[in-house]
């Protein structure tokens, strides 16, 4: 049976860390590379008598995801406690939000094909992270650091929507986009800071059941998501057509052997006992908090990416490339709308700019060559002082040496614009090439270039090209006339 | 009342000798059966009371404060390594 008989469903789950300096529940430190267990205070560790103490900033930050993804926000969530014994897990209880999470619904839109999808949330809640164990093979023991025991999460759990893994991927990075978009985490992949669970099943088409699921734990790339939930996909397709069956389990991906293995069954029963922890009283958001968080919501990266398209008139790929952060989208609208040409601020911005960043690995936050300075490149390229190419060379001295646009021209001369001195260079050109002007009237028009090209030359690139262009032609004619 | 006291003391890690086992059954049971009395009255649509007290939960700022040291944190620890809790291997 092909793969065309065959549906995948697929949900996610994704958390994130929170971008605070202190932990949800009591005041040590959320930051991370300290010494281990140096971040830790009593509230941390799970010591006997100690209360959790709710962080304003962790309500705040998922009130303003919530908001941002159409999520009804609950004015009075709670926590439960669910508890499980591992080693990472101080108190022997998470705290988590269980029944009356802080966002419920909502939904991430994302451009799958060039086509926007959006794919249904179920819920955004708030919970503590747990400790980290590294696990020592050689001495047969695992070691456990509490840096990490508390540090605030939002879990984002989406409905069973997704049917690929290309959906999966787009997901993904349009939930990574706008966490970071937001200021809600500094979305850091390779510090666990954006972990993601997949939930896969497959269906005959035209089922209405699911199948029974799988969970792939910690597909923590893009490249991973993609790569894991295809395997995941086709190995179930091929258990079910020999004849077996997809037993629910919790699996982990490998990405060296390219394969997922099985972590555990949950026919071992994880009976997590959920109560309403009592050490926390209701998270009650009064309606002047909710507004004054949903006025202060930037404009999401794909409204952006819409705009930029719909009134800047830009590419959907240049449009993409753009808003890949927060930071370049802002560094380019400034630069549009500062030299008033939109298309070409995009094209100095994921050309020239970009180009020259990516060879010296130098972040946009960091360019020698600030939004402001390149608009006032522009401005000479779009007022005619400049040509394009003169830019480029403009450009490189901005970059390298520092110098301003304005002190560029001052030094080296704007663009000859003159028609008179134009006439003249072009003339001297025409008589310096008696031979070439014979072919040329001869028919062999091509030579064009060639007489354009050395008055350039003569005017070491600053004549302007349309110009020359022109004269060229009429001198020439004029020569045909005589003749 | 009956309760699964093998799946409550495994939950629990707990391993119950046939005396215990016995014994902290039939407290346990007598503990729930306590409380299953309420199941005499019709409470749908009742509201649960999940905190005796009707205030929102106290927030505080997102300020760092105090910190146990290191050697405070790991003192009561059966082993250490590493700047590290040594517990038995769990994977």
């Amino acid at each position: 049976m092909a793969h065309s008989d065959w549906e995948a469903v697929i949900g996610l789950e994704i958390h994130v860390q929170l971008a605070t300096s202190s932990k949800i529940f009591s005041a040590a430190s959320a930051g991370f590379g300290e010494r281990p267990n140096t971040s830790v205070d009593p509230v941390t560790l799970g010591m006997p008598g100690v209360l959790p103490v709710l962080n304003r900033e962790v309500v705040e930050l998922a009130m303003r995801l919530g908001l941002a993804l159409g999520c009804t926000i609950d004015q009075s969530s709670r926590f439960a406690r669910k508890h499980y014994f591992y080693p990472d897990l101080p108190k022997g209880y998470q705290i988590s939000q269980f029944a009356a999470p802080i966002c419920q619904g909502g939904e991430v839109r994302c451009v799958v094909d060039g086509e926007v999808l959006s794919f249904r949330l179920n819920r955004i809640h708030l919970e503590e992270d747990a400790g980290k164990n590294v696990h020592d093979q050689r001495n047969d023991r695992s070691l456990v650091d509490f840096n990490r025991a508390g540090v605030p999460l939002v879990e984002i759990v989406s409905e069973p929507d997704l049917r690929s893994a290309a959906h999966a991927v787009a997901y993904m990075k349009a939930v990574h986009q706008v966490v970071v978009a937001l200021g809600v985490s500094d979305g850091n992949m390779e510090r666990g800071n954006f972990r993601c669970d997949a939930n896969v099943s497959v269906r005959r088409r035209g089922a209405k059941a699911y199948g029974t699921r799988t969970e792939v734990k910690n597909v923590n790339s893009f490249r991973f998501i993609g790569r894991a939930v295809t395997y995941e996909i086709d190995r179930q397709i091929g258990l079910i057509e020999a004849g077996g069956e997809v037993t629910q389990e919790t699996r982990g991906w490998d990405d060296e052997a390219g394969i997922t293995r099985s972590q555990r069954s949950k026919e071992e029963a994880y009976d997590y006992r959920y109560f309403p922890d009592p050490d926390l009283l209701p998270v009650v958001i009064d309606d002047a908090w909710l507004a004054s968080v949903r006025a202060t919501l930037p404009e999401l990266p794909l409204d952006r990416w819409r705009r930029f398209q719909d009134e800047l008139g830009l590419s959907a790929y240049d449009a993409d490339v753009l808003t890949q952060s927060v930071e370049r989208a802002n560094y380019f609208e400034q630069v549009a709308k500062g030299a008033g040409d939109a298309k070409l601020a995009s094209n100095w911005v994921t050309g020239e700019l970009m180009a020259q960043l990516n060879r010296d690995g130098v972040a946009l936050g960091d360019s020698p060559v600030a939004a402001d300075a390149l608009t006032e490149l522009l401005g000479l390229v779009t007022a005619g002082t400049i040509s394009a190419k003169m830019a480029k060379t403009c450009f490189q001295a901005m970059y390298h040496k520092g110098v301003s646009a304005k002190d560029w021209v001052a030094a080296n001369g704007g663009q000859i614009t003159d028609p008179a001195v134009i006439a003249e260079h072009v003339d001297t050109v025409i008589a310096a090439n008696p031979g070439q002007v014979v072919q040329y009237l001869g028919g062999k028009e091509k030579l064009l270039g060639f007489f354009v090209g050395q008055v350039m030359k003569a005017t070491r690139g600053k004549a302007n090209p349309g110009q020359v262009n022109t004269v060229v032609r009429e001198r020439l004619a004029a020569q045909k006339g005589d003749s | 009342m009956r309760l699964d006291i093998d799946h409550i003391a495994r939950l629990a890690q707990l391993e119950l000798t046939p005396d215990e086992r016995e014994r902290f059954g039939s407290q346990l049971e007598a503990i729930v059966g306590y409380c299953a009395s309420l199941d005499a009255y019709a409470t749908d649509g009742v509201e649960p009371t999940l905190h005796p007290i009707p205030h929102a939960t106290p927030l505080r700022a997102d300020a760092v404060g105090a910190h146990l040291s290191h050697e405070a944190a790991t003192a009561n620890a059966p082993a250490t390594d590493e700047d590290a809790f040594v517990v038995p291997r769990v994977v």
